[in-house]
């Protein structure tokens, strides 16, 4: 059914999507000059907010994990008695 | 809004800086856990970070040119000795290589057999594939530059073409050069030679895939009219960026694979 596409889909110009691709700058001008206090990677919506939690929290996380348990990340390898922390927190 | 009484953009709040600086403390100590312990996760982990701070920290910057105005004339010739002083020091950064490239080659000891190339290494034909890759490179600055002038003058679709042959182009040689080191008849790991030849030309090859993912989000951007004829700096900064490429390799042919064969 598709393929009876291919023949006018291969003789169309190659920008011509990019032709018919709407101006959307005057939009994203609006939203994002838009007064609401919203800092500019928090200004797109809640896409923004979801991908700046989860960059966040992934940072943090391995972060935490780097510090406190070394070894998970180094095949099983221990820091040797010199380098460990004496009086380690809960 | 605040109104300074100076021309600078005083950015919102942001926290890329932070994320991006954990995400290569993470990459560069995953690095080393790599070399030593032979596990990737904490190198993988580092790059995902960093990729993800990249993305959203670029696209701030778009957001804060393109869509609220912040790039005035004063905040853009900012951008413009930025972007200068970042190609100045990418420069200093390929230098120290063809330093040591030079210090191996002009007086090659004893051990090498007196002879550059050393005894025992067949180097590559620079006449072959590698003529083939500079020819590739030195079209690609052309089409850039014909894309660079297609925008100044509002032709929409020949700036899209023109963009889109420079990334095919980049694409080629990359192609190529992969094709390249698989046939090589040595390897990093062959003495003073193949140090020097994969890692001046690996981190030529990293810089021309950085360079070509540049291009693509310029193309991308002047599909979406993003770029004006009189305002397009983030495609000149690519373009710049893409002739220092294109530069560093005609030194790498004339010197390594040229004289040093």
């Amino acid at each position: 059914m598709c393929f009876q596409k291919v023949p006018v889909l291969a003789s169309r110009a190659f920008s011509s999507s990019a032709r018919k691709l709407k101006n959307r700058v005057p939009e994203a001008q609006k939203l994002f000059q838009e007064d609401n206090g919203l800092p500019v990677h928090l200004k797109g919506g809640t896409q923004d907010v979801l991908l700046y939690r989860i960059t966040m929290t992934l940072t943090m996380a391995v972060l935490r994990l780097v510090y406190r348990e070394p070894a998970t990340l180094c095949g099983g390898f221990s820091p040797p008695p010199c380098l460990r922390r004496k009086h380690r927190d809960t | 809004m605040a109104h300074h009484s100076h021309p600078y953009h005083m950015v919102d709040p942001s926290p890329w800086p932070l994320t991006g600086a954990i995400a290569a403390l993470l990459m560069t100590s995953g690095l080393a856990v790599w070399f030593h312990f032979h596990s990737t996760s904490l190198m993988l982990l580092g790059t995902i970070l960093l990729t993800l701070t990249v993305i959203q920290w670029w696209r701030d910057i778009v957001r804060e040119g393109t869509f609220q105005g912040h790039h005035t004339p004063p905040v853009q010739k900012g951008l413009r000795y930025g972007m200068i002083l970042f190609i100045t020091s990418e420069v200093l950064f390929f230098l120290g290589f063809f330093w040591a490239f030079n210090h191996s080659s002009l007086a090659p000891t004893p051990e090498l057999g007196g002879n550059w190339p050393p005894a025992g290494i067949t180097p590559l034909d620079p006449f072959e594939v590698p003529l083939l890759n500079t020819a590739v490179l030195l079209a690609s600055g052309v089409t850039v530059t014909w894309a660079h002038h297609a925008i100044m003058e509002g032709k929409r679709k020949q700036a899209i073409h023109a963009l889109a042959l420079t990334i095919l182009l980049g694409s080629y040689f990359t192609f190529l050069q992969a094709m390249e080191y698989n046939e090589a008849p040595f390897t990093i790991a062959d003495g003073v030679y193949g140090c020097t030849f994969f890692v001046a030309t690996g981190f030529h090859g990293l810089h021309v895939l950085i360079g070509s993912t540049f291009l693509a989000i310029c193309l991308a951007r002047q599909i979406q009219h993003h770029f004006t004829s009189e305002h397009h700096f983030g495609f000149e900064a690519a373009a710049w960026y893409w002739h220092f490429v294109d530069v560093v390799w005609l030194f790498l042919y004339i010197s390594i694979y040229w004289w040093g064969s």
